[in-house]
């Protein structure tokens, strides 16, 4: 699946969920980062994902302590994935091998508690192992504790060196350096090193056969990390488990959160939307301000949410598995490339649905053609709402264009203001400039399924008698009309 | 000639002590070698790490020869993973920080044999705090701290709790000058702390406190005019380095400075030149530290690592009289209380 670009993660909101999760180990960091949305082929992998939140969402408050012990682990283990890597090549060194044996300790303390996870919780691959044979090679002396050294145990020749070592330091410590004894601890040394070199050698290719079981587990660790942050977010901001499959996409109570957090912050409260979108094109027309934009990308953020394994912010959704997610919106990159924004709309246009030829795809367009003159643009909007209603997958689009609806398989339009409340809004708008949360709190955000032979509405001008202080502009914009 | 004992006291003290040089070849590793002693008592309990790097039998930068660090069983060392090749000591991995240098990760190593080192440690301040802390944990009592040469920060408390301050013929080929830099730097280093709290507001750099306690938030780029409107009198704290720019703007543009006291927040943030000091002085001008460093001694070395040497003894008299904190040259014995 094509991954969307930077600023359209963050335009749709993507970004700000991601942020929400806070993996406690550099694994699940690294992971979190990595995550990509999944295709209709792995859709067991992402059942099972979901089925995982679904119970660690579950989990009552002894489970979570539980859980909150592992996190505290978590946050302890490196990722010494690349020193695991260089173990089944070369040589470690005894830094490497404190690693590795930190590891192992964190490993060991993980073990019972993922068994238990496993078993209360019925997670997926939860079980971490233990690997005690690899910690009993690194803990010669058995004392269990996080420091580690080449122990003299580990080779007669290393511990016979360091005794003559010690002998000599004794009689530097009686007598001070001369050159002599001086000559003598580096030569004693020198065999010191020499010696723990080749215990390190010993050591590195006994830990090999455990190498794999090490690796195993630190992408357990990251999974399950990533898998706790999804479950606490989804708990604390209401997200359900979607239902995939099927082929109509169907939110009831859709909720982007991310502008929902805007305009909570604002003061206002933000309105959940209803909308279902069988194959072919669906088409959403509505006052400006009305929060067309909105509900699109919320469309688009939670159908990705669900690809990515998450819980998605409504009350209930159907989502189908899509080939490919595509969303075609302003874009400031190839308009300062050169491009017109129109132009710029036309080049991703071709591109997505080159892309989704023969595929299943959710293909979604904000106010396309909205660059060119209303004219064209109209009879360009309608002809491809016809083009895509024809086509094998779901397509939504945005639009204030007369008519565009016409040939769409369903057509939703915003509540918008109502009459009596547009009044009332301009008194509070009169009384503060600029105060656009009352615009907010008025606006009716809901989308009702339009009526055959519904126009789109005329809102710009009740738009400008709202924002416009210019009295003799408005006059001369009311005469126009 | 006072005998030598300063010294030890010094070294036999509980916390963090930080050595810090006036110039290159001043005699840290000297002096930290001094203030180890035997093997003995460089052992259990004593915690060491470097800024810059030491143990290295010649100096990198300027080719001279440097004294080794040999240290005790028992002690805990931090050095850059890229080191350890050339530490000799019999050595257990306590921890490895998250602090990356040129030379690697800084690693924390307990000596379970007498041995030499090779230092090479975290060099900033938040870095030195959290590794105090880490040594702390693991058992150290008394932590050495050996700093690079015009890294004064390091005698902020937030680091240690005590400082050395280091200086030696390598300063300047003559003696009454590195008499003079030296005695200033001390000045600057023991400042007293301004009373009360250290005028501060959030992104603020400079910060004017007048004598009615009230703050004004100044203009960094135009403060001469900034304190004019607003009388020039009072306590203009700087949340960064107090720099001759900023005191040499002040003095040229006319304004009279009878009455207003500069402070860093930090004696080690001030960096004033002696002669720039001196002027704003004369003019009236009061300098002060929200935070004064804890200079505990000075330590002379009359050789320089370029050639020439000074006489042992002139040279710690005349630095004893100009400095208000003891000094003792630690090959020659000397010491002398303040």
């Amino acid at each position: 699946m094509q991954e969307l670009n930077f600023h359209q993660k963050e335009e749709i909101g993507l970004v700000w969920v991601l942020d929400q999760l806070h993996p406690a180990s550099a694994c699940g960091r690294e992971r979190l980062r990595a995550a990509k949305p999944a295709g209709p082929a792995q859709r067991r992998e992402l059942e099972r994902e979901l089925e995982d939140v679904q119970r660690l969402v579950q989990a009552d408050g002894e489970q979570r302590r539980l859980m909150a012990q592992m996190v505290h682990i978590f946050s302890q283990v490196r990722d010494v994935r690349p020193t695991l890597a260089r173990c089944r090549e070369v040589s470690l060194g005894d830094v490497e091998l404190f690693e590795i044996k930190s590891l192992l300790l964190q490993l060991a303390r993980l073990a019972p508690l993922s068994a238990e996870l496993e078993r209360q919780l019925g997670v997926h691959d939860a079980a971490i192992e233990a690997c005690a044979p690899a910690l009993a090679l690194l803990d010669a002396e058995g004392r269990g504790t996080a420091a580690f050294y080449i122990s003299s145990l580990y080779s007669e020749a290393l511990a016979q060196a360091r005794r003559e070592k010690r002998s000599i330091e004794e009689q530097i410590r009686r007598a001070g350096a001369d050159d002599e004894l001086s000559a003598q601890r580096a030569a004693a040394a020198a065999r010191e090193q020499n010696e723990e070199a080749a215990v390190c050698r010993r050591l590195s290719l006994q830990l090999r056969p455990y190498l794999d079981s090490m690796e195993q587990s630190l992408g357990r660790i990251a999974r399950l990390d990533v898998l706790f942050e999804k479950a606490r977010v989804a708990r604390a901001l209401g997200a359900v488990c979607p239902r995939l499959g099927g082929d109509v996409l169907r939110f009831q109570g859709l909720v982007n959160p991310y502008a929902a957090d805007a305009v909570e912050k604002a003061g206002g409260t933000y309105t959940p939307v209803d909308i279902a979108m069988p194959r072919g094109a669906t088409v959403i027309t509505g006052a400006n301000m009305g929060g067309k934009s909105v509900a699109l990308r919320g469309v688009v953020l939670n159908t990705l949410l669900a690809h990515m394994g998450f819980f998605v912010f409504a009350r209930q959704a159907d989502i189908p598995l899509f080939d490919e997610i595509l969303l075609i919106g302003e874009d400031r990159q190839s308009v300062s490339e050169g491009l017109s924004s129109f132009g710029a709309e036309l080049a991703a246009l071709s591109g997505a649905l080159e892309a989704s030829r023969g595929r299943f795809c959710l293909l979604v367009l904000d106010e396309f053609a909205r660059g060119t003159n209303p004219e064209e643009g109209r009879r360009i909007v309608r002809a491809l709402v016809g083009y895509l209603q024809a086509r094998e997958g779901i397509a939504l689009l945005a639009t204030h264009y007369d008519g565009a609806a016409e040939r769409a398989g369903a057509h939703y339009q915003v509540a918008g203001l109502r009459e009596q409340d547009s009044e009332r809004l301009k008194a509070e708008l009169r009384a503060q400039p600029g105060g656009f949360e009352a615009l907010r709190r008025y606006m009716d955000y809901r989308l009702f399924p339009a009526r055959a032979g519904d126009e789109c509405p005329r809102s710009a001008l009740a738009v400008c008698r709202m924002l416009l202080a210019q009295q003799d502009l408005m006059r001369a914009i009311e005469e126009s009309y | 000639m006072q005998k030598v004992c300063g010294l030890d006291d010094l070294a036999g003290q509980n916390g963090t002590l930080s050595i810090i040089g006036m110039c290159k070849n001043a005699g840290k590793t000297t002096v930290l070698n001094a203030l180890l002693g035997s093997p003995e008592r460089a052992g259990e309990g004593l915690a060491l790490t470097s800024v810059g790097r030491d143990g290295e039998r010649r100096d990198v930068v300027t080719d001279t020869p440097k004294p080794p660090v040999y240290i005790g069983r028992g002690a805990l060392a931090a050095t850059a993973e890229g080191l350890l090749p050339l530490c000799d000591v019999t050595r257990q991995i306590e921890a490895v920080t998250d602090v990356r240098t040129p030379l690697g990760r800084v690693v924390v190593l307990r000596a379970l044999s007498d041995g030499f080192v090779q230092l090479g440690g975290p060099s900033m301040n938040e870095q030195l705090s959290r590794l105090r802390e880490l040594f702390f944990a693991l058992g150290a009592r008394r932590v050495l701290i050996d700093g690079a040469a015009g890294r004064r920060s390091l005698c902020s408390r937030e680091v240690s709790d005590r400082t050395l301050l280091c200086t030696g013929a390598s300063l300047h080929r003559d003696m009454d000058v590195v008499v003079r830099e030296t005695a200033h730097v001390c000045k600057l280093l023991t400042l007293p702390e301004l009373s009360g709290s250290f005028p501060q507001k959030e992104g603020a750099r400079l910060v004017l406190r007048c004598p009615d306690g009230e703050e004004h938030v100044l203009d960094a780029a135009q403060p001469a005019m900034e304190l004019r409107r607003l009388g020039a009198q009072g306590v203009l704290a700087s949340a960064g380095a107090v720099t001759d720019t900023l005191v040499d703007a002040l003095m040229r543009s006319g304004l009279d400075v009878c009455g207003l006291t500069i402070a860093a927040r930090e004696a080690s943030q001030l960096l004033l030149s002696a002669q720039c000091a001196e002027a704003f002085q004369r003019r009236g001008g009061t300098l002060a530290v929200g935070r004064s460093a804890a200079l505990a001694a000075v330590t002379v070395n009359p050789v320089s690592a370029y050639g020439w040497r000074f006489d042992a003894q002139a040279f710690a008299e005349s630095m004893a009289k100009a400095a208000a904190v003891p000094v003792l040259d630690v090959v020659g014995g000397w010491h002398a209380g303040a």
